[in-house]
C-alpha cells in the first residue's frame, strides 16, 4: 500500500511538471452590479497592462479569455458612480462580483467576491470566518461549531463532540475536509470527527440536503473545512498561535509557515501543526476527574497554480487522547441509578494531567492529491483522491493486567475518488462527476480479545450526478439529480462461532431541485427542496454485543431474537425529503437570517429499548436499533443590529420540533430551544492597541420539553420493557450562561499580534446539558477563561 | 502544446490516477484474512457456591449459569441444589469460572489475585448473617471465603454481588467501582 502511494505521488508531480508549459487560457468571469445588488450594464472593464477593454452586457456580467496566469489590475467605470481599480488573482477560484458605489458616496469600497463552487447556490447556508475561528482556537471541532444557529452537538463529556444539524448527526452529516470526504469511526455517539480545526480558515455548514454533490452521507447537511488556498508569497510567512485555558489548565500550541518554492514557479507549499495538552476539567462544584486530553496533528500541503491547471498534495495526520469520565463508566444498572441519585459523580480526585481509563486513542492520516485542468469550450475537469486510515482504540476498566489491551480496536481504510467537470456560461453553469467509495473495516480482536460492537465489512460505492443552474438578475434556478451504487459486505459471526458473509447491492436516488429570488434589493429568498436515500450503516445493520461501560446490550437491525438476518430484501433504506429557506435582508444596519426547514424521513433509522436480559451483572436493558417514520422541523435565525459604528447586536436562536409519526411519539437527542443575545463595542486604535473590542453574550439553553418518558434504571426488569423510547433520567432543566470577551492587535514590527482574552460561564453556574451524554454522571464545566496570543507574519 | 492534447493528457491523467489508486484498493482489502470468533477470557458465565456445614451435615451449592456470558440471548439458569438448615453455620466458597473458552478460565483466581481492588457485596432478608473469612493484603475484606449462619426456617433471597474497586477499595459496601457480578438465589432455609 504505501508503495502504491508513493508511486501515486510521484506520478502526480510527474504530471504537474509536466503541464508546466506555458499557455495563457484562463478565464476570468464577473458580474458588475450596485451597492443594492441589482446588475449593471454597459460599465467598461478593462485590463490595465494590456489595454483590454470589455463592456458588461445586460445581466451585468463580463467575460475575459485567454488571460495569463498572475495578478491583473483590474478598472471598472461607470457614469455616475466611482471607478474601481483592483488586483485579481488569476485563475480564480470563482466569478468576481464588483460592487460600484454612487459617486455622491464618501466610500469607495470595492467588494470582491468568489462565488463558491463546492455547493449549491440555492443551499442555505452559515458559516465561521477566520475571525471567530481565531477567538475559537484549541476548541474541539464540535464544539466550535456550536456558535452557528442550527448547529449543535451531541457531547459525551467535555472533549468530545459530536456536530449535529438541524437534529441529525453521525451517518446523515457529511464532514468535508479540505475537500476531502472524512471517512472516520463516528458511527457511536461517543465518536468526534477526527479533524484538527486548527487546518480552516473558514468554516461553512449546508443545511439542506447535499446529497447530489456528495452521496447519501450529506442527507442531514454538510460541514465544509476549507484551510486558506495555497498562494504564491514573496517570503515565508507564517502564523503561531499559542492558547492558555483555565478550566482544564490546557495549553494549545500552533504553528504554520508557507511560502513559494521560486517566484513564479507557480508551486507553493504549507506546513503546519498544532499540539495540545489538557488535564481535567472541572465542574463548579468538583473535578471531573479523568477528562484530560492530548493531541497532535501536524499536515503539509505542496501546490502548483499555472495557467488554468493546478494540482495539490496535501497531507495530514490527526492524533489524540482523551480521558472519559472516570464515574460515567457503568458496570450494570444498579451502578447507574447510584450516579443518577447522586449528585456528585463518586470518582472525584484531585485534578490531574494524567489520562487513566477509561480513555480513547485515535489517529486519523489523510492523503489528498488533486488536480484540475480548465478545458476550452469544455469547462474544467478535476480529480481529487484521498486516502485515509482511522484507527481508534478504545480502552476499558479490564480484569488481570488486561488494562493495556484495547477492549476496542477498528482500523478503517477508505480510498475515495472524484472526478468532475465544471462548466460556467454567462446564463447557465454546473457540473457533472463521478465519485468511487472504497472502504474497509476490521477489528483487531486478537489485541483486545473482545467481542466487536461494529463487524468487519467491506464497502464499494459509486455515484454518478449531474447538477445545472440557470441565472437571471432577478432569479437563479438549480436543479440537480444522482445515481448511487452501494456494494456491502459483512464478516459476522452466528453465535460467535460460524462465520457468515452477507452481501448487499443497493441502489438508490437523490434529487434537488432549489431556488434564489432576489426579489427586493435588499430581500434575498433562498429555497431549497431535496430528496435522498441512503441504505442504514453496517454498525446500524450488524452491530452487536455490550456497549461496554454504558451497562446496555446493542442489536442491529438484522439482527433479530438471536438470529442474524442476511435478506437484502429485509432492509429498508432511509428516505427524506427536506425543503428549507431563507430569508435574508441585509440593510444599512440590520440584517436578518431567518430560516424554517421541514424534514419528512421515511425508515428514520434510531435505537430503542426492547427487552432486558438477564446477565451475570443482573439485568441489562437490549437496544435494538429500529425504523420509524420521522419529522423534524424548525428555524434557525440570527439578526445582527449595528446601532452605531461602534456598537453591534446580535441575537441568535434555534427551535426543533421533533416527532416519530409511527409510535407518535417524541425522539431522544433532539437538542432543546436556544436562544443568545450578544453585545460588541468596537472602539477606535487606542494609542497602539487596533481593532480593540470587547463583548458580553448570554447563552440561553431551555428545558428539553419534549424529551422521552423516563425509566430510571432501577425500574428497569425483566417483566415490564417500556414500549416506547426512553430516557434513564428527566432532561436537566434550562440554564443561562455568561460569557465575555475583549480583544486587539498589537503591532510587532511589521506585523501584529493578537491578544483575545475570553471568559465562558463566568457566574461559575452549575448546569446539565440535556445533549450531553455524561449529564447522567456529573454537572457540566465552570468557569474558565481563556488567553490567545496569535502572530502573523504573513507576508502576502 | 494545442488544446484537444491538453485535454487528452489530461483524461491520461485521470485514467493513470484510478489505475494507480486501484493497487491502494487491491491492498487494503486482502491485507487480512476472514475474522475469527473471539472466545473473551474476562467473560464469567459460572458463579458456583459451595456451601459447606461446619461440623458435618448436608453441603449445598448455589449455581448460577450463563452458557453464552453476558453477550448471548440464552437465558441463564440458576440452580439451588437443595435447601439450607436452621441455626447452622457454613463456609460458602465462591468460584467464578469462563466456559467459554478450553481450558476454562479460572476468574476466581483473576479476582484474588487483585484482592485489593475488589469486593464481594452480599444483600440478604436478614435471617442469615455472612461474615467475611478472607482479606487482601490491606487487611480490607474480599468475600471469596465467607462464613453464613442462618436463622429460623423461611424463603431468602441472597443477592452476591462482586465490586471492582480499583484504586478505591475501602472495604465499605457498595464503595465506588462498577459492578462485575450481581446474582440472586432464592435460598430455603428449613428446622
Amino acid at each position: 500500500m504505501k508503495r502504491a502511494a508513493v508511486f501515486l505521488i510521484l506520478f502526480f508531480l510527474g504530471v504537474a511538471i509536466n503541464s508546466y508549459a506555458q499557455n495563457c487560457q484562463e478565464t476570468l468571469r464577473g458580474l458588475i452590479v450596485d451597492e443594492e445588488n441589482i446588475p449593471l450594464a454597459h460599465a467598461a472593464v478593462s485590463i490595465r497592462k494590456t489595454q483590454t477593454l470589455i463592456i458588461s452586457d445586460a445581466n451585468g456580467t463580463f467575460v475575459f479569455r485567454n488571460l495569463c496566469a498572475g495578478t491583473h489590475s483590474i478598472q471598472v467605470t461607470f457614469i455616475g458612480y466611482d471607478t474601481q481599480v483592483f488586483e485579481v488573482q488569476v485563475p480564480s477560484a470563482g466569478a468576481i462580483t464588483v460592487r460600484l458605489i454612487p459617486s455622491r458616496t464618501v466610500l469607495p469600497n470595492v467588494i470582491i467576491e468568489s462565488d463558491q463552487i463546492s455547493r449549491s447556490a440555492s443551499q442555505t447556508s452559515a458559516g465561521l470566518q477566520e475571525e471567530e475561528l481565531s477567538a475559537l482556537h484549541g476548541k474541539p471541532l464540535g464544539e466550535s461549531l456550536k456558535e452557528i444557529p442550527g448547529v449543535s452537538a451531541l457531547q459525551t463529556g467535555p472533549s468530545i463532540f459530536k456536530p449535529m444539524i438541524d437534529g441529525l448527526h453521525s451517518q446523515r452529516i457529511l464532514i468535508l475536509n479540505n475537500g476531502i470526504r472524512q471517512e472516520g469511526q463516528q458511527w457511536g455517539v461517543e465518536h468526534a470527527p477526527e479533524v484538527d480545526p486548527y487546518i480552516a480558515s473558514q468554516i461553512e455548514v449546508l443545511k439542506g440536503a447535499e446529497t447530489v454533490r456528495y452521496g447519501s452521507a450529506a442527507m442531514g447537511g454538510v460541514i465544509i473545512i476549507n484551510p486558506p488556498p495555497l498562494h504564491q508569497t514573496e517570503k515565508i510567512g507564517g502564523e503561531l498561535n499559542l492558547g492558555l485555558m483555565s478550566n482544564n489548565r490546557m495549553v494549545v500550541f500552533s504553528g504554520l509557515v508557507e511560502g513559494s518554492m521560486k517566484e513564479g514557479s507557480g508551486w507553493s507549499w504549507r506546513l503546519q501543526s498544532s499540539v495540545k495538552k489538557g488535564g481535567d476539567y472541572h465542574a463548579p462544584k468538583y473535578n471531573l476527574s479523568n477528562t484530560g486530553l492530548r493531541e497532535f496533528n501536524f499536515s503539509g500541503a505542496v501546490g502548483f497554480k499555472d495557467e488554468g491547471r493546478g494540482m495539490e498534495i496535501y497531507l495530514s495526520s490527526f492524533n489524540t487522547r482523551l480521558g472519559i469520565l472516570r464515574a460515567a463508566h457503568t458496570g450494570n444498572l444498579n451502578d447507574m441509578q447510584r450516579s443518577i441519585e447522586s449528585n456528585r459523580p463518586w470518582y472525584v480526585e484531585n485534578f490531574t494531567y494524567a489520562i487513566n481509563h477509561p480513555k480513547q486513542e485515535i489517529n486519523h492520516h489523510l492523503l489528498k492529491i488533486s488536480a484540475y485542468q480548465q478545458v476550452r469550450d469544455l469547462g474544467r475537469i478535476s480529480v481529487l483522491y484521498g486516502g485515509q486510515y482511522d484507527q481508534r482504540n478504545e480502552f476499558d476498566i479490564r480484569r488481570s493486567g488486561r488494562n493495556a489491551r484495547p477492549s476496542l480496536s477498528l482500523n478503517l481504510i477508505s480510498n475515495v475518488l472524484d472526478v468532475s467537470l465544471d462548466h460556467e456560461h454567462t446564463a447557465h453553469s454546473g457540473s457533472v462527476g463521478i465519485n468511487g467509495t472504497m472502504k474497509v473495516n476490521t477489528n483487531d480482536t486478537d489485541e483486545t480479545g473482545v467481542r466487536p460492537l461494529l463487524p468487519d465489512f467491506q464497502q464499494l460505492s459509486g455515484g454518478l450526478f449531474l447538477l445545472e443552474k440557470w441565472k437571471n438578475n432577478k432569479w437563479i434556478v438549480e436543479a440537480g439529480g444522482r445515481y448511487d451504487f452501494q456494494h456491502l459486505k459483512v464478516f459476522t459471526f452466528i453465535n460467535n462461532r460460524d462465520l457468515i458473509k452477507p452481501e448487499f447491492n443497493f441502489n438508490f436516488l437523490s434529487g434537488t431541485l432549489g431556488t434564489t429570488l432576489l426579489f427586493k434589493p435588499k430581500f434575498r429568498l433562498v429555497s431549497n427542496f431535496g430528496i435522498s436515500s441512503r441504505p442504514p450503516h453496517a454498525s446500524e445493520l450488524y452491530s452487536e454485543g455490550l456497549h461496554h461501560g454504558t451497562a446496555s446490550i446493542e442489536e442491529g437491525l438484522m439482527r433479530k431474537d438471536g438470529d442474524v438476518l442476511t435478506e437484502q430484501s429485509l432492509i429498508k433504506k432511509e428516505f427524506s425529503r427536506k425543503w428549507i429557506s431563507t430569508l435574508q435582508f441585509t440593510g444599512q444596519g440590520l440584517s436578518l437570517d431567518f430560516s424554517v426547514y421541514y424534514n419528512d424521513i421515511n425508515n428514520y433509522v434510531y435505537i430503542k429499548p426492547t427487552a432486558t436480559r438477564l446477565t451475570v451483572r443482573g439485568y441489562f436493558p437490549v437496544f435494538q436499533y429500529e425504523q420509524t417514520d420521522a419529522v423534524l422541523m424548525g428555524s434557525d435565525a440570527a439578526l445582527k443590529w449595528k446601532v452605531s459604528e461602534m456598537i453591534i447586536l446580535n441575537s441568535k436562536f434555534s427551535y426543533i420540533y421533533a416527532r416519530d409519526t409511527q409510535h407518535d411519539d417524541v425522539l431522544i437527542y433532539i437538542p432543546p430551544a436556544q436562544f443568545e443575545n450578544s453585545f460588541t463595542l468596537s472602539l477606535p486604535a487606542i494609542g497602539k492597541l487596533q481593532s480593540f473590542y470587547v463583548g458580553l453574550s448570554v447563552p440561553i439553553t431551555f428545558h428539553q420539553s419534549r424529551a422521552p418518558m423516563v425509566v430510571y434504571p432501577l425500574d428497569i426488569d425483566a417483566n415490564a420493557t417500556p414500549e416506547r423510547v426512553f430516557d434513564f433520567a428527566p432532561a436537566p432543566k434550562g440554564y443561562a450562561l455568561l460569557n465575555a470577551r475583549l480583544g486587539f492587535k498589537v503591532p510587532v514590527h511589521d506585523h501584529s499580534l493578537g491578544i483575545i482574552l475570553s471568559g465562558e460561564n463566568l457566574l461559575n453556574t452549575t448546569y446539565r446539558n440535556y445533549m450531553n451524554r455524561l449529564r447522567y454522571y456529573s454537572d457540566d464545566t465552570g468557569s474558565n477563561f481563556m488567553l490567545r496570543l496569535s502572530y502573523n507574519f504573513l507576508s502576502h | 502544446m494545442t488544446r484537444t492534447n491538453s485535454f487528452f493528457a489530461f483524461l491520461k491523467t485521470a485514467i493513470f490516477t484510478i489505475s494507480a489508486a486501484l493497487p491502494i484498493l487491491f491492498f487494503s482489502s486482502c491485507e487480512k484474512g476472514d475474522p475469527k470468533p473471539v472466545n473473551e477470557e474476562e467473560v464469567i458465565t459460572t458463579l458456583e457456591v459451595a456451601l459447606v456445614p461446619v461440623g458435618g451435615g448436608i453441603p449445598v451449592n448455589l449455581k448460577f449459569f450463563d452458557v453464552d456470558g453476558e453477550h448471548g440471548s440464552s437465558a441463564p439458569l440458576h440452580t439451588v441444589s437443595g435447601p439450607l438448615k436452621a441455626s447452622t453455620t457454613y463456609t460458602a466458597t465462591i468460584e467464578l469460572v469462563n466456559e467459554t473458552v478450553n481450558p476454562h478460565g479460572d476468574i476466581s483466581a483473576e479476582v484474588e489475585e487483585e484482592a485489593n481492588q475488589h469486593l464481594f457485596c452480599f444483600e440478604t432478608d436478614g435471617s442469615i448473617a455472612i461474615e467475611y473469612s478472607d482479606e487482601d493484603e490491606n487487611g480490607l475484606p474480599l468475600g471469596l471465603i465467607t462464613s453464613w449462619v442462618t436463622g429460623a426456617a423461611g424463603e431468602e433471597e441472597v443477592t452476591i454481588v462482586l465490586r471492582h474497586q480499583a484504586g478505591t477499595k475501602t472495604g465499605q459496601c457498595p464503595g465506588d467501582g462498577e459492578t462485575d457480578v450481581e446474582v440472586t438465589f432464592g435460598v430455603t432455609v428449613v428446622d
